[in-house]
């Protein structure tokens, strides 16, 4: 009855001419609790004996009337203060001497979705592969659904979920992570912002978050290998860039490919701001990049990136195989595939891609590819059309100084024949320097006992300092092991003059005469490598996961890993190559296949790949 | 006929499951320098942790063993006793494996039950297991020995029925394991060796006796496809109303400078059996 008579009231306005009472409602959506002013207006000023307000409750269905309005000049004001979430319409009325008056209708309600956001400002000053998320949270403090659609300004930020719809007094956990290319040396301001249904004024849209990045960091950008499904004897090349700020340097790069039964450790030197390497598969099975490990000065502190990009490559036996040849003061490089298929033979050379034409004699196809005076690797990929590819590659090197030596990856040293008195032995990829300033030739480097010889029969007339560089492979992460021979009386004997053998660099200083370089896997007598830590992460593996192991050692060093079940059964085990960094990861245990319960891991270094002068034991716990 | 199914069915579920109950099974260090080929002989209290039908013995009372596993990160200890009315043997035992550096305990407890008859015996063990992942876990073993003149032979089903209650709520069955001894004794020598069917793990033992109360013996034991370890030991008996056995164990020398399963001592007193 009460709501018949309201709209009664509506339907059948008094209007007077020339007289008019104007009603507004501020703010038309509010909250529970909140209270709404409504004024009304009433032109031309005149004295009214009674001002009162009729306001309807939808949820109630009740009608009020408030009276007593404040009255300033022309305008009469309610405050009414809303304790329910309703709809409301109003309508105002003024009882004169002359008759009643009633104004238009006014309406406001508290019964709409309405968000509440707890805002955060993350500041990431250092930029890295590892971007904190953070979580904020959506609450719906109103009556309706709330929806929201969320977003980055500008884009680089991942949120989830970024759309959703909120139930009264529900809230929604919104994880936002940076996602973006954020390069070191830049500063970046980034934000996630929630629009949402809130139809209250100026709150529609929330921060969610605020991300203030960079400018200092260390990025590693996603690895790349040339191939993951290759035969046996195949090469695969792999490469990624770092980029980081001025503020930071580069100590070293390490990276690791756990191979069947082993494990193999890369030290890669920078070409700008890009690494990349060879891994030689010499047999079948799956050999994974488990872990990059970029050592950085940073502030004074020495630092460690760790990283686990789990690439896999899956070496398989092939009756077809594939050799490279280099000619000698040339560069050419003859490419011999033998198959009994037709083998489609792609060269990369930086940004060359070039299909080889081969030709046939019996089994075996020919071709011929001039590599450019360019540094870099270069990939020969053959593909045959029942059998996996081949895939082989060869590393050009540039000379950028006076007296320096290069060994690459496929055993060829490089010299300028500046660089020594006449006589030296050199070789092959003379990069920019001209073929008739170099004495071209070459040495074969087959094993990491082999000695390279550098010559002289010129006295200097001062010492030079000689810098040799070699690659990690060859060495086998075994740094330390350079030594310097000289030739007296027709005899190789261990020079006086010591080296100074860094990563991947050694430099000495010598007189005239005939030296050789040479590097030994004998460790020297009297130091022995020991475990300074070996630890499982994790240490109790809850759910089928990986356990991994690390191992630091205060030398370089080969390893031996056995897992023991407690029935001393061998579930696990691997070999290979320590160096003196932090956490070498040495293997990676699938728990999938073995029980519950205790194990044991036992780790054995040594100076040479099969005596190993000390163990480390840590148990361990799986549990699913 | 139904029950004889089910109890097939429990038996031989090999093929069903991954991998046997991962414990340690040779915790005397008797048994660890006869390479574990134990499974033969009388052997006192401490054949419940081997078959229980040797047991059956007069060599019965308490017997004590502590086994410092891989440069004694896990540490073993194994106290079992017997006792007998007339041909009818009892037997009980505890077992804790534990890390010293991770929080992680393991409690195995046997009951065992034999019976002797002139040439052959028969015994049963049930365990329990708790520790801390372990909710509960049960097992049964069976084991017999049979005597042919010098010859001796043995069958056991180790850990039939087996199953653990992890704390993650997982339960994990496990296979019977199907273990097969062999042994020849004479007053000079004693022979021994014993496959594990279903585990691949093997073990071949000789004990040489110079004196009645004094012993020697050597070992090899592993699993097939992987490295053994070579033990050497000595049993003195009644030294001091105590037999004492005393074990070295070169688990890996190849690879190892230092022995992973050093020193093992085992004490048996005969006051009761």
């Amino acid at each position: 009855m009460k709501k018949f008579i309201f709209f009664i009231f509506l339907a059948v306005p008094v209007l007077i001419y020339g007289f008019s009472l104007n009603l507004t409602a501020n703010p038309v959506f509010l909250l529970k609790n909140y209270t709404v002013t409504i004024t009304m207006t009433a032109s031309p000023l005149f004295e009214p004996s009674d001002a009162r307000l009729l306001l309807y409750d939808y949820s109630s269905n009740s009608t009020q009337t408030l009276y007593n309005p404040s009255v300033s000049s022309n305008e009469y004001i309610w405050n009414y203060t809303v304790t329910d979430y309703s709809d409301y319409r109003a309508i105002g009325m003024v009882i004169t001497p002359e008759g009643t008056y009633l104004s238009n209708v006014a309406t406001f309600t508290s019964n709409i979705p309405a968000a509440s956001v707890e805002s955060t400002i993350v500041y990431v000053p250092f930029i890295s592969n590892y971007m904190p998320s953070v979580f904020s949270q959506i609450t719906n403090i109103g009556s309706k659904m709330l929806t929201f659609t969320a977003f980055s300004s500008p884009s680089g930020l991942t949120i989830s979920p970024d759309t959703g719809q909120i139930s009264p007094d529900q809230y929604e956990n919104v994880k936002i992570t940076p996602s973006g290319v954020f390069l070191p040396g830049k500063s970046y301001t980034l934000d996630a912002i929630a629009s949402t249904n809130d139809p209250r004024s100026g709150m529609s849209e929330y921060l969610l978050s605020r991300f203030l990045i960079g400018p200092d960091g260390l990025l590693v950008t996603p690895v790349h290998v040339s191939s993951t499904t290759v035969s046996v004897g195949s090469s695969v090349e792999f490469y990624f860039s770092i980029y980081h700020s001025d503020d930071l340097s580069i100590s070293y790069v390490y990276v690791t490919w756990i191979t069947p039964g082993r494990s193999q450790t890369f030290s890669l030197s920078a070409s700008g701001n890009d690494f990349a390497s060879i891994l030689n598969i010499t047999s079948a099975g799956t050999y994974t990049l488990s872990q990059i490990i970029v050592g950085y000065n940073y502030k004074g502190q020495i630092l460690q990136m760790v990283l686990s990009p789990s690439i896999n490559v899956n070496a398989i036996n092939s009756s077809n195989s594939m050799n490279i040849e280099l000619v000698n003061g040339t560069n050419e490089a003859i490419i011999s595939v033998s198959s009994t298929s037709t083998p489609y033979v792609v060269v990369n050379d930086g940004p060359i891609v070039k299909t080889i034409q081969m030709v046939k004699t019996n089994q075996l196809w020919t071709g011929t590819y001039d590599y450019t005076n360019q540094p870099g690797i270069v990939n020969v990929n053959a593909e045959f059309p029942n059998a996996p590819s081949i895939s082989q590659t060869f590393t050009k090197y540039e000379i950028h100084g006076m007296t320096n030596i290069y060994l690459s990856d496929n055993g060829w040293i490089t010299i300028p024949s500046n660089a020594f008195p006449s006589g030296a032995l050199v070789a092959v990829y003379t990069g920019t320097f001209s073929p008739q300033n170099t004495y071209v030739g070459y040495s074969t480097f087959n094993q990491i006992s082999d000695s390279v010889s550098v010559s002289s029969n010129v006295t200097p007339a001062a010492s030079f300092t000689y810098n040799l560089y070699f690659s990690s492979q060859l060495v086998n992460g075994l740094f330390g092991n350079v030594r310097v021979y000289a030739l007296e009386g027709g005899k190789w004997t261990l020079s006086s003059i010591l080296p100074n053998v860094g990563m991947e660099i050694a430099t000495f200083s010598a007189m005239g005469g005939t030296y050789a370089l040479g590097m030994t896997t004998q460790i020297q007598p009297g130091t022995s490598p020991s475990v300074l830590s070996f630890y499982a992460n994790p240490s109790n593996a809850i759910g089928p996961r990986n356990i991994q192991f690390f191992l630091t050692v205060n030398k370089d060093c080969y390893y031996k890993i056995y897992i023991y079940d407690m029935r001393g059964r061998i579930v696990g085990s691997q070999s290979g190559s320590a160096i003196k960094i932090i956490g070498n990861l040495i293997y990676t245990l699938d728990t999938t296949s073995i029980s519950n319960g205790m194990y044991v891991a036992v780790v054995g270094v040594g100076s040479s790949p099969n005596a190993f002068t000390q163990s480390k034991t840590i148990s361990f716990v799986v549990s699913r | 006929m139904k029950g004889l199914i089910i109890v097939l069915l429990f038996l031989f579920p090999v093929l069903a499951f991954s991998d046997v109950l991962d414990t340690i099974d040779n915790p005397s260090a008797f048994g660890m320098m006869m390479g574990g080929a134990i499974y033969t002989v009388y052997a006192g209290p401490q054949s419940i942790a081997y078959n229980p039908a040797g047991i059956a013995t007069d060599n019965g009372g308490l017997f004590f063993s502590h086994v410092e596993h891989y440069l004694g990160i896990i540490r073993n200890d194994f106290l079992s006793a017997t006792t007998n009315f007339g041909n009818l043997y009892f037997g009980g035992a505890f077992q804790t494996t534990r890390a010293i550096d991770t929080d992680y305990t393991q409690y195995r407890f046997y009951g065992s039950l034999a019976y002797r008859m002139d040439s052959l015996s028969v015994g049963g063990n049930v365990s329990a297991f708790y520790g801390t992942d372990i909710v509960n876990g049960f097992s049964v073993d069976l084991g017999s020995i049979f005597k042919l003149q010098n010859f001796k032979f043995a069958i056991t089903l180790k850990n039939a029925l087996a199953n653990i209650t992890w704390v993650s709520s997982t339960v994990q069955y496990y296979p019977v394991e199907i273990i097969l001894g062999a042994g020849y004794e004479n007053s000079s020598i004693n022979l021994n060796a014993f496959g594990n069917m279903t585990s691949g793990e093997y073990g071949i033992g000789l004990q040489y006796f110079i004196t009645k109360y004094f012993s020697l013996c050597a070992g090899y034991g592993g699993t097939f496809g992987q490295t053994g370890s070579f033990s050497i030991g000595t049993v003195i008996n009644n030294y001091l109303g105590f037999d004492l056995f005393i074990s070295y164990t070169f688990l890996n020398a190849m690879n190892f400078g230092q022995s992973l399963s050093p020193f093992t001592v085992s004490m048996s007193s005969n006051f009761g059996g």
